[in-house]
């Protein structure tokens, strides 16, 4: 879907990115993860050239993109920011519009694709006449995202979307976009500096530090099989909490005890949940249960350790 | 305060049109401003290397003092309402200008970047995010040029342009407090209540301000057209008066008394009147009927056939006691007697305002080819007396003269006090002992200064030597002031035309104009 090679882009006080190159396939979600000043803004920006690259090629869907015309090339790629950008004499109905007006679509198709979305974004339906500034940050995030989805872009490409955020509704709302069916069948391109975001929603993550790429990789090899001292050090705080993300009740399954059928009284989860979900789901001494190659495997929060500490160390012999 | 609203009352007329006048100078050159001033500020949004330069130029015209800006344009561009609407426009544009561009500059960054981000062409993002949401700070720009247009406009009638200027200008010029309330308190009022009309609009919310704000758009040019209305029903002959004729009792409410002479009239500058009758701007003048510039533009005199204006001879009005503390003066003054006629006056007149030569040379010219000149005597020079003359050329001339002509012939160091606004103004400063002398007119003196009933004045008109001997006795008895012997000239107001109109029109004197304008 996107291909981005030897990117390079150099200011005339820094060089703020430095021979970049990766690819996103489709329906991946690539996060660039970095510090501030790290290039990985203005990677992403170069994207949907808000900024010009100094040199090296960006392809999407197999097309230089200084080969299309600027604007259209933008309408067919959803962009979130921080602040989410809304225009504040908008309405939200209007602002939700946007793109699909600027497209010509027809009126009664824009009218319905409005209403779906704000469906599907848990946005009441009264939102429509309001302004932006009626609205809270989180409901106005939303409304960023219905932005950028409204006109059914293949790529979405989003900048720190969540920054503005307090850490309670950013996760909420983290949770929620990653549920969401129609977000899934995008190409995602999305810079943040924050680390539990990354390994939440990135398929993979591009660490990026000085506008270098250090690695890129599952979150899972850049947490296991850190390249540099950089990315080593880069994760060290958080770790453990980490591993929770990395690592989902599928992978933990070889070390725990299983079971012929369901024990009656527990929830079922699927075996693709991250443990950091099922941690945040779990209460006190609760069981619940999963379904791996036609096994029964019963867990709670008090063995979900030991196991994950036979699993690192499995992982580390290997 | 009685006497304020009796002169509203008196001239409701002429305030109506002033005002309806001032409201179309103010937005007629508001809507020119808006017009290049929006898509001026717009473009250097877009060209950051041009800012300095273009705000930099719009600002120095502000710095201009308004009354010399509009002086600028009699050189550049004559009189009349071109000129004056040039100027204001000059004036409004900063604030629009600048307020487009620091509005438009204001608008977040992020949100253009994500206007830009989501497709939107340069022009998209200009239309449907940058200009609606400057509009506020536009709007204030707007607001700001409004009132300082209503305030400079009243010197549009400096240009003849009309406007409250008019009002205030001759009530200046007349020393009439309550003709200078009549133009400043409406104007005022028209500033006040604009300002917070638009403040209002500009405190407006959400959608309501959009419309309101468009609605404002499409009010300007119609409040423009507003200084058609005033013309609409103009009648055969316009007519430029100077303020003092205007608001004289031997002036214009002279002409209307003895012809019942109804002339739809404008106010301008007594300098500029030729200059507006020239230029066709106005069909007829209340001119002076020694005035240079009737040679220079070929103007008609016309005829004062049933004698409206009184007599205007010329003469020396002297404070008493000066004549007594220098004996020497008199005699010296004396020596003008007759020596002035109406056409050499109407050539010296000449001479200064066309061929551009300094009234003291002219002086020296006819004092010398007249032999009033001795050789000097190089005595000390002791005492000194104070020579008024008012602000027109033949005034300027005469206190040259008079100066010239008693420096010579006395020890006395003699003083000019030129560019006096008026009669009321050199007679107050002659009683107050600022002024010992200056060249008066009879006429003037009976009406102005005496204002006798009007049975008096009216059975005086008739001779010039009986009003020269009316005033000089009264002025000697009431003031203790001596008219001296008339120079000779008699400078009356005369109704002037376009010598080529007039003729064409037949007509030659002022009974001529009132049948040809009842036809």
């Amino acid at each position: 879907m996107i291909a981005v090679r030897h990117l390079t882009k150099q200011y005339p006080t820094h060089l703020a990115v430095d021979d970049v190159s990766f690819e996103v396939g489709a329906r991946e979600t690539l996060v660039l993860l970095g510090t501030s000043g790290s290039g990985k803004t203005t990677t992403l920006k170069m994207i949907n050239r808000l900024i010009e690259p100094t040199s090296g090629v960006i392809e999407v869907n197999g097309i230089a993109i200084g080969e299309r015309k600027l604007h259209e090339l933008r309408r067919e790629i959803g962009y979130v920011i921080q602040e989410t950008g809304l225009f504040p004499h908008y309405t939200i109905g209007e602002n939700i519009a946007l793109v699909p007006r600027l497209l010509q679509w027809d009126e009664r198709k824009t009218q319905d694709r409005i209403r779906e979305l704000m469906a599907m974004l848990r946005l009441p339906e009264t939102f429509v006449k309001a302004y932006p500034s009626q609205l809270s940050g989180g409901q106005r995030q939303r409304v960023g995202l219905a932005r950028a989805l409204a006109a059914q872009p293949s790529i979405l490409l989003m900048d720190e979307p969540l920054g503005a955020l307090d850490p309670v509704t950013r996760s909420a709302i983290r949770r929620e976009f990653r549920n969401l069916e129609e977000i899934r069948q995008k190409t995602i391109v999305l810079v943040t500096h924050d680390i539990r975001e990354a390994f939440e929603l990135g398929d993979r993550v591009a660490l990026m530090d000085g506008g270098r790429i250090q690695q890129i990789g599952t979150p899972r090899e850049l947490l296991l099989r850190p390249v540099n001292e950089f990315v080593r050090n880069f994760f060290a705080d958080q770790w453990l909490s980490l591993q929770l993300h990395a690592f989902s009740l599928q992978d933990l399954s070889p070390y725990l005890p299983d079971e012929a059928t369901s024990p009656p009284e527990a929830r079922l989860f699927p075996a693709h949940t991250q443990l950091a979900d099922v941690m945040s789901e779990l209460s006190g001494s609760e069981t619940i249960v999963f379904q791996s190659s036609q096994r029964f495997i019963t867990i709670q929060s008090a063995t979900i350790w030991p196991a994950l500490g036979q699993l690192l160390q499995h992982q580390s012999v290997s | 305060m009685q006497e304020f609203f009796e002169f509203i009352v008196e001239h409701a007329d002429k305030l109506a049109e002033q005002t309806l006048t001032h409201i179309g100078l103010t937005f007629l050159s508001l809507c020119i401003a808006l017009i290049i001033g929006i898509p001026l500020g717009v473009l250097i949004t877009f060209r950051p290397r041009i800012v300095g330069v273009v705000l930099g130029s719009v600002g120095v015209l502000q710095t201009i003092p308004s009354i010399a800006l509009l002086g600028f344009m009699i050189p550049l561009l004559g009189i009349g309402p071109g000129p004056a609407i040039v100027a204001l426009f000059l004036y409004a544009l900063l604030p629009i200008v600048q307020n487009t561009y620091v509005g438009i500059r204001e608008v977040s960054p992020a949100l253009k970047e994500a206007a830009r981000g989501m497709g939107l062409t340069p022009w998209q993002v200009l239309v449907r995010l940058e200009f609606p949401l400057a509009l506020p700070v536009i709007f204030a720009g707007i607001r700001t040029a409004t009132v300082i247009n209503v305030g400079v406009a009243t010197l549009a009638a400096y240009l003849a342009a009309g406007g409250l200027g008019e009002f205030i200008f001759g009530g200046i010029a007349l020393n009439n407090t309550n003709m200078i309330l009549a133009g400043t308190i409406p104007s005022a009022l028209l500033a006040i209540l604009l300002d917070a009309g638009l403040a209002r609009l500009q405190k407006l919310r959400g959608l309501g301000r959009f419309r309101v704000m468009a609605v404002f758009f499409l009010l300007v040019p119609v409040l423009s057209s507003f200084y058609l209305v005033p013309g609409a029903g103009r009648p055969k002959l316009s007519a430029g008066f100077a303020h003092e004729f205007y608001g004289r009792a031997d002036g214009y409410p002279a002409l209307l008394r003895t012809y019942n002479l109804h002339l739809a009239s404008r106010l301008i500058d007594q300098n500029l009147m030729y200059e507006a009758v020239r230029t066709d701007l106005v069909d007829i003048i209340s001119g002076y009927s020694t005035d240079g510039r009737i040679k220079a533009f070929n103007l008609r005199t016309l005829a004062d056939d049933k004698h409206a204006f009184p007599p205007y001879e010329a003469a020396l009005v002297v404070r008493q006691n000066t004549l007594k503390q220098h004996p020497e003066l008199q005699p010296a003054l004396d020596l003008l007697a007759g020596q002035l006629s109406d056409s050499s006056m109407t050539e010296l007149n000449y001479q200064v305002d066309h061929l551009h030569q300094s009234p003291a040379a002219v002086a020296r010219q006819f004092l010398t080819s007249a032999g009033l000149l001795r050789k000097p005597d190089g005595r000390k020079r002791q005492g000194k007396i104070v020579i008024g003359a008012m602000i027109f050329t033949e005034q300027y001339i005469l206190a040259e003269i008079v100066r010239q002509l008693v420096e010579n012939r006395t020890a006395l160091e003699v003083i000019t006090k030129t560019g006096l606004g008026g009669t009321k103004i050199c007679f107050d400063a002659l009683i107050a002992g600022d002024l010992d002398l200056y060249p008066e007119y009879t006429g003037t003196g009976l009406l102005v200064i005496l204002q006798p009933p009007l049975t008096v004045s009216d059975t005086l008109q008739v001779s010039t030597k009986a009003v020269y001997q009316y005033v000089s006795r009264e002025f000697d008895q009431k003031y203790q002031l001596s008219w001296l012997k008339p120079l000779g000239f008699n400078n009356t107001y005369a109704l002037m035309m376009r010598e080529a109109q007039a003729e064409q029109l037949g007509i030659r004197t002022n009974s001529e104009l009132k049948r040809y304008l009842d036809r």
